[in-house]
């Protein structure tokens, strides 16, 4: 199974035999994991689902693994759930690719074109995607999503320009996996970050995550000396490759006056740094989490994203 | 009327053990494995009537290694499998870690048991916490495989054996299995496990398996990643000169976000002793340095009716070994559907430190009480 918990609800792994049984829910569709005695495709359980009589009772809903998730995309399971869009309008998030790296690794899931569901389920409010390869987003145009999520090992520039010509009024979350290049991230920080900084661009925005980047010493040192929208309060910096000589930078940021949580878990931070940016900015909740160490081999140093493969 | 224990005196699950036998004031005997295998004929005088016979692990202990290299040295001609002849044994270099000549040791281990085996026949009422038979049958991951599913017990697939990188790829398509686990026939614990999935365009080997310049094996602690074809062909052709099992690797489920799976100590039908390993690579083994999760919250979570079945399934796992009595269970809940399937059955699975039942005793100490029962039966 992958997410425990998805749309601040615990998720519910669906069958035909049990139904639906929860209100206010959030449900997983996906395979079992190429099981001998389980013959039934993702698309029959599909049916089964909005053929339940407590459809309405669904407010996440969540696609798991499908069939050889590591050779075969999802555009047919997207198809179908905009063929039956009409009985779908009350969901309220989404999650294309909900797999853990037992059944698939994320750079493995094969991803497809994802812009039907900005097109046709105007009423979502939560939208989140694991894996990158193989996806774009296209054209997004959406009056409603208030929080998207995309996990990705490696995510190419594409799908960061997509994002960053975006019209997305109402987005508050914007949580960005970035990965590394050895699973196909190939973003360049100042063309393709800094229009996601600009201001106005996302008008609600609250929170803002660039996590698990290969470069995120470039990422914090553009945030260094950019002034971010007002409305940004929470950052979230995890789980990528920041070191302290970068990580100095926050203490002249312009943005850090505004900020009430900053979280820069999982890199290779000292505590001294912590301590500098706690003295100076006593307001911010900080979260430094476990701070990883650089591997030595033949006296060169390396570090590492946290999800890559 | 005592207890013999039959293993390394210098491992520590031998010493807690003992310990055990001590504080509920039991007779036992030691004896080394190493003194047993240099001079076999001198057991048969020490086992009496009603004597109790646990026989323990022989691992960590490079002397024993080599004397059971010994009794496998005629039945292992027989076979394929990587081995050393009886002569050259003895100038073996102590290479800390290196994984070879599996098949050998255990076809020595398995002479070893049988003479055991016969000794105790020849006298009244001596029982064994775990027969000869048993052991060898769960230490034998094949064999282990077809009589949990002569018995009907639910277990991981099992794919069967591959002398080559070739052959496993002929397996894997035939199956139509994109990962699987690949293990030593007769490796202890986390010994050469190897997580190893494939699709279309790419590979990746997962192990605690690491390959020096002159391709030879070693166990490590760390995980590595291999994603070279050609570099995984070599590791795998060369771990295949040992006896090899393939699994089906079926995905785990997740609690607080993390895979997890449990070590459950079965004695005398009764669970009480039970570690949930949890971590984010797919070797769940405490060994690794896995951190022990939150087995309350788990049990929660799962909910009683599916714990039942998580008990019943691995007590049904050890009953299906004749004359096992003590046994680790490593069974894993699969992701999504929740179903409860074995892992493996551990014939010296009972080291679980620092757990203790609602008795306060721990699975030494349970069993020492079992062992005092016994006795105090026998003299009424």
């Amino acid at each position: 199974m992958a997410t425990d918990f998805f749309y601040n609800q615990k998720v519910h792994q669906y069958s035909k035999s049990e139904g639906i049984t929860e209100k206010n829910s959030v449900y997983r569709l996906g395979v079992e994991y190429m099981e001998d005695d389980d013959d039934q495709t993702l698309i029959e359980l599909i049916d089964a689902f909005l053929d339940d009589p407590k459809l309405k009772d669904v407010v996440g809903l969540s696609i798991g693994v499908w069939p050889n998730a590591y050779d075969s995309d999802c555009e047919s399971f997207i198809n179908k759930l905009v063929e039956e869009k009409e009985r779908l309008q009350h969901i309220e998030a989404l999650f294309i690719g909900d797999m853990d790296y037992d059944e698939c690794e994320i750079s493995w899931i094969q991803q497809a074109n994802l812009n039907a569901i900005f097109k046709n389920f105007p009423n979502l409010k939560m939208l989140q995607i694991k894996g990158s390869e193989g996806l774009s987003l296209g054209e997004i145009e959406h009056q409603n999503l208030e929080t998207l999520v995309l996990q990705s090992g490696g995510l190419s520039k594409n799908v960061l320009q997509e994002i960053g010509n975006a019209a997305l009024p109402k987005l508050k979350h914007l949580e960005i996996w970035l990965g590394t290049d050895d699973y196909g991230y190939d973003c360049e920080v100042e063309a393709d970050i800094l229009p996601l900084l600009e201001i106005g661009k996302f008008p609600s925005l609250f929170h803002l995550g660039l996590q698990n980047c290969i470069d995120a010493d470039d990422i914090v040192q553009l945030i260094s000396v950019t002034p971010l929208q007002e409305t940004i309060l929470s950052l979230d910096l995890s789980m990528g490759t920041l070191g302290d000589k970068s990580a100095e930078g926050l203490l002249n940021a312009p943005c850090m006056p505004q900020l009430c949580y900053l979280n820069l878990s999982s890199n290779y931070l000292s505590s001294g740094i912590g301590q500098k940016i706690k003295e100076k900015f006593p307001h911010i909740e900080l979260k430094m989490g476990e701070q990883k160490e650089e591997d030595v081999y033949d006296d060169e140093t390396y570090r590492y994203v946290d999800v890559g493969e | 009327m005592k207890v013999i224990l039959i293993g390394n005196p210098e491992n520590r699950r031998l010493q807690m053990m003992q310990e055990a036998l001590h504080s509920y004031q039991l007779n036992y005997q030691t004896i080394a494995w190493i003194d047993f295998l240099s001079t076999p004929h001198s057991f048969e005088s020490i086992v009496e009537e009603n004597d109790i016979i646990k026989i323990d692990s022989f691992g960590e202990n490079f002397d024993v290694f080599k004397g059971l290299l010994k009794w496998g040295s005629e039945s292992i001609k027989k076979e394929e499998f990587h081995q050393i002849s009886k002569e050259k044994i003895d100038s073996l270099p102590n290479d800390k870690g290196r994984i070879q000549y599996s098949r050998q040791a255990y076809l020595g281990f398995k002479e070893a048991l049988k003479f055991v085996e016969n000794c105790a026949i020849k006298k009244d009422n001596v029982r064994f916490i775990n027969t000869p038979t048993a052991i060898l049958q769960m230490f034998d991951k094949k064999n282990a495989h077809q009589i949990l599913l002569e018995h009907h017990v639910a277990k991981t697939k099992f794919l069967g054996t591959v002398r080559s990188y070739e052959e496993l790829h002929q397996m894997m398509d035939q199956a139509k299995e994109h990962q699987v686990f690949i293990k030593l026939t007769h490796g202890s614990s986390s010994s050469g496990v190897m997580a190893y999935r494939r699709s279309k365009s790419r590979e990746v080997l997962k192990t605690s398996v690491e390959i020096d310049k002159s391709s030879a094996l070693y166990n490590s602690l760390n995980i590595s990643t291999y994603r070279d074809a050609t570099k995984i062909e070599l590791i795998i052709n060369q771990l295949a000169k040992e006896h090899l099992i393939v699994e089906k690797w079926e995905p785990k489920a997740t609690f607080n976000n993390k895979v997890f799976d449990l070590r459950l100590v079965v004695i005398g039908q009764k669970i009480e002793h039970v570690v949930m390993r949890s971590s984010t690579s797919p070797m769940t083994n405490l060994h690794l340095g896995n951190e022990r999760g939150d087995l309350n919250g788990l049990i929660d979570y799962l909910g009683n009716e599916k714990w039942e079945e998580i008990e019943q399934t691995a007590i049904q796992a050890v009953k299906s070994f004749q004359g096992a009595v003590v046994a680790g269970v490593d069974l894993m809940v699969q992701s999504n559907s929740h179903k409860v399937k074995i892992i493996e059955v551990n014939a010296f699975g009972d080291l679980v430190p620092r757990i203790v039942n609602s008795e306060g005793r721990t699975t030494y100490e349970e069993q020492a009480f079992i062992i005092k029962s016994i006795f105090d039966e026998v003299l009424t």
